[in-house]
């Protein structure tokens, strides 16, 4: 086979023999790689090998019009080849996502009944906001899912890999502060459509990761334990940055952690640009002394505590 | 699936996708002419595992060695992070959702780009131009990622993967404009300029010489044209030889430069159909094996390659064996009648 051979097919007509061919191999090659059970819900690849197959021509090669991009980008066979493998390893990727982004909605179904939240039935089924909050019947945009997952994606999360069948991604305290922020974030109400949608945004790094065949790294990651004096290094270096740090220094923190441009936190806080920039250099100067006397091993650890404490301290208001 | 007959759930799913067949790479339109705001693939200069990847044309920059500043595109939208922004067929005309890394921009070749796939309007290149400056552009808002803030995050080492690929795609051309100056020939003379000698036509070229202070400009010349260039000075006054130097200084820099590189195989992106072509590749090949990618060469108008556009002719490609990729430019000799 060649790319030339290749390329007139699909000129002609899209996707005959020779691009089925091609697109059936490296399904076997890729598929067989992984356990069917998680990434096909099937006890073996013979039975799930051709809905795979077809999947990846219907659904991303077709309908997600990947083969054009194919098309428009190979200069050689193996690239094609090298495409191929990866749109069939990120159909794999994203179907496990699925499953698990399914599997922490299950989680978020009680937590919603938690006394931080109240619901309300309607038409297009429940809703919920935070207790207190006024109401209002108003779906969520996009740009303000995006900025409610930004406002989440500092809660730490518990690293898992391709071959867990069930993992958990957040314990049950950071999964209710996640919806906490959630909910406090966006103006609206919100259905758990919404949160599912926030998820997606969330866990964009298990499909490259997956991609980038990183799951030996990630495993790594996850096996790491700390020993009991890392855990009172690692508490009290926390404890010491919230300490130190007035209000202001803590949300400005937040929002770094977040990406947040300064002017953005400028006009958030009512302040300027030049006071986010000293206060900001103050509390970096804060975070930099309690990391001094921490192992550089887990610093990483610190960080992800301590963005959970900033989290919890700028949504009750306590700190 | 066989020759003969469709599987119906594929020919129902075929049935379903009403958009053109995308240009592939082996349909560039030479000589090529590139816009801003257009979205095409990027190959490598001189790398060919690099493979090809898609590139949004921010900016232009024409000139004797025109390059375009561009942003990678990927279709990996679940790698988003805060300086990716996705933008949808809509936005693009490509038939597929892609992300632009806004992060991720080098230098590129004209040279190095292939058929046009995309074009995005005039707000959308310059919200995009703002997001590579570091501003955040409200038209854009919505179709970011989420922030990558953890090293161990994989979107970081996606980016970092991208960020190698963009530096070996752009390579050449970074190079060839961080340290083009080192580089001898800062132009090439067409050797058909010497089949039919014209004293005007040869006293604008010495004059275009001259006022572009391209001092190191060669003009290769094969074995006749050297034969019928000295029988033609045998003709000339002393004041004509005077003011023709600049070019008897180009074919002396030609003649010192020994061009023989064995027998590397080359091929036109474009048929350069004049005469002296071979000497002109051999002078084109030698200077690339020794490091140049980049060529203005000075010709006649009648031999202008075929252009829809004869004020801006664009640029053609010369692939050569084991060197990679050249870009050529035609420009013709101001002055010079066709």
């Amino acid at each position: 086979m060649t790319l030339a051979e290749l390329r007139d097919e699909y000129a002609s007509v899209r996707i005959g023999p020779k691009i089925y061919a091609e697109v059936g191999h490296v399904v076997r090659a890729v598929a067989r790689r992984h356990d069917p059970n998680i990434y096909a819900g099937a006890a073996s690849w013979d039975d799930a090998e051709e809905e795979t197959l077809h999947n990846v021509i219907k659904d991303v090669l077709l309908l997600e019009r990947q083969l054009d991009y194919l098309m428009a980008t190979a200069l050689t066979l193996d690239d094609f080849k090298n495409l191929l493998r990866r749109q069939v390893r990120r159909y794999l990727a994203r179907r496990r996502q699925r499953s698990v982004i399914d599997n922490l909605l299950d989680r978020c179904k009680p937590l919603l009944g938690d006394e931080s939240f109240e619901h309300l039935d309607g038409r297009t089924g429940r809703r919920y906001r935070l207790r207190g909050r006024p109401p209002s019947s108003a779906e969520p945009s996009d740009e303000e899912l995006l900025a409610a997952a930004r406002s989440a994606s500092i809660v730490p999360r518990v690293r898992f890999t391709s071959q867990e069948r069930a993992p958990v991604v957040y314990s049950r305290d950071s999964l209710l502060v996640l919806l906490k922020i959630v909910a406090n974030s966006l103006p609206a109400t919100f259905a758990v459509r919404d949160i599912d949608k926030v998820f997606r945004l969330l866990l964009t790094d298990w499909v490259t990761s997956f991609l980038m065949e990183y799951e030996e790294d990630q495993s790594r990651l996850s096996e790491t334990i700390l020993s009991p004096e890392d855990e009172v290094i690692v508490t009290e270096a926390v404890a010491e940055i919230v300490a130190r740090c007035n209000r202001e220094h803590l949300l400005i923190l937040w929002r770094k952690l977040e990406n947040r441009p300064d002017q953005a936190i400028a006009e958030e806080l009512d302040i300027s640009r030049p006071t986010v920039i000293v206060r900001k250099r103050e509390v970096f100067k804060i975070v930099e002394d309690a990391l001094d006397d921490v192992p550089t091993q887990v610093h990483s650890v610190v960080m992800d505590r301590l963005s959970l404490r900033v989290a919890i301290a700028s949504l009750s208001g306590t700190e | 699936v066989s020759d003969q007959e469709t599987a119906p759930w594929l020919k129902f799913s075929l049935g379903q996708v009403t958009t053109q067949i995308v240009a592939m790479p082996n349909a560039t339109h030479w000589p090529l002419v590139v816009r801003e705001g257009e979205i095409r693939v990027a190959r490598a200069m001189d790398d060919p595992d690099a493979g090809a990847r898609l590139i949004v044309v921010l900016e232009v920059f024409e000139g004797s060695e025109p390059w375009v500043n561009g942003c990678l595109v990927t279709d990996v939208v679940e790698a988003a992070g805060h300086r990716d922004v996705q933008l949808d067929p809509a936005d693009t005309a490509l038939p597929f959702t892609c992300l632009v890394e806004t992060d991720v921009v080098a230098p590129f070749f004209v040279a190095q780009l292939g058929p046009l796939l995309g074009r995005l309007g005039v707000a959308l290149v310059q919200a995009l131009r703002a997001e590579v400056d570091g501003s955040e552009s409200s038209l854009l808002a919505g179709r970011r990622g989420i922030p990558i803030i953890d090293t161990n995050d994989a979107r970081w080492r996606f980016k970092t993967a991208e960020t190698e690929l963009v530096h070996k795609l752009a390579r050449a051309c970074l190079e060839q404009l961080t340290h083009g100056e080192d580089l001898a020939a800062d132009a090439l003379v067409d050797p058909t300029c010497w089949t039919a000698p014209s004293l005007p036509g040869l006293l604008a070229l010495a004059s275009q010489l001259h006022s572009e202070n391209l001092t190191r400009a060669e003009a290769p010349t094969d074995e006749s044209q050297r034969a019928s260039v000295s029988d033609w000075v045998a003709g000339l006054g002393s004041d004509e030889m005077r003011a023709l130097e600049p070019v008897w200084h180009a074919l002396l820099r030609a003649s010192a430069h020994d061009m023989h590189t064995g027998n590397l195989h080359y091929e036109w992106s474009q048929p350069w159909n004049a005469v002296g072509t071979e000497a002109l590749s051999q002078s084109l090949v030698g200077h690339a094996a020794r490091g140049r990618r980049s060529f203005r060469v000075l010709t006649l108008s009648s031999h202008w390659p075929t252009s829809s556009r004869p004020d801006s002719p664009g640029v053609l490609a010369v692939d050569i064996e084991a060197l990679g990729r050249i870009q050529v430019k035609p420009e013709r000799v101001r002055g010079w009648a066709a």
